[in-house]
């Protein structure tokens, strides 16, 4: 009888930890999206909150331009150059 | 690692160049002038450099849309973070007091700390002392 519960009580331990892994990897998985003030405060935008999808979507759409997350990252290009004359000329030393 | 630094003025083609170079997370960057103009961009080989400078103000359009449902006003900073990957947005001012935006597309995993310091930086220097 105690022998049972011993064992019982393993496959529950094993059961909640394999949840608890679970749970991490999903967490972990998850966006996370982060709005700062001028004063450093972050204000984690909630997935339920407005314009959380809004961000996403943009970024998404950023990494997706980005190519692929495993790519060799450089050499780095500059495909065009698109200094006008009020932004280059005057920052060009 | 090798982090920017502010040392010298730069053209904004130069800097985010640089901030390529240096910053070994970030894939693709755009820098956005204080009237809404695309200064610059850059990126790794095969990136679309030009859709992600298109897409930057748009970034922080939308931020400071949710930004001001949520109660705060003026966001600075942008950060969302994805297993994939992750991108990243600074306003701010260089040292001669132009404001720019700056928006860094970053591998997975890219500590936001160092990325937001290397973004930093690299506006700071834009208007510094050459």
């Amino acid at each position: 009888m105690t022998e049972r519960r011993a064992r019982s009580g393993r496959v529950v331990g094993i059961a909640e930890g394999v949840a608890a892994a679970v749970r991490r990897r999903q967490r972990d998985r998850e966006p996370r999206v982060f709005l700062f003030r001028a004063a450093g405060a972050a204000h984690l935008v909630a997935p339920s909150a407005p314009g959380y999808d809004e961000l996403l979507e943009v970024a998404d759409r950023m990494l997706d331009l980005a190519g692929e997350p495993g790519r060799e990252a450089r050499p780095w290009s500059s495909p065009e150059t698109r200094l006008g004359p009020e932004a280059g000329d005057e920052l060009a030393t | 690692m090798t982090r920017v630094s502010a040392g010298s003025a730069l053209t904004p083609q130069a800097a985010v160049e640089r901030l390529g170079d240096q910053s070994a997370e970030v894939r693709a960057a755009a820098l956005i002038d204080e009237r809404g103009n695309q200064a610059a961009s850059a990126s790794a080989d095969g990136a679309d450099a030009e859709g992600i400078a298109e897409l930057a103000s748009e970034l922080f359009s939308v931020a400071d849309a949710a930004g001001s449902r949520a109660g705060l006003a003026g966001v600075e900073r942008v950060e969302i973070a994805r297993p994939e990957g992750g991108v990243f947005g600074v306003r701010g001012r260089d040292a001669a007091g132009r404001s720019w935006t700056l928006v860094a597309v970053t591998a997975g995993g890219a500590l936001s700390s160092l990325v937001f310091y290397d973004i930093q930086m690299t506006i700071r220097a834009l208007g510094a002392p050459a």
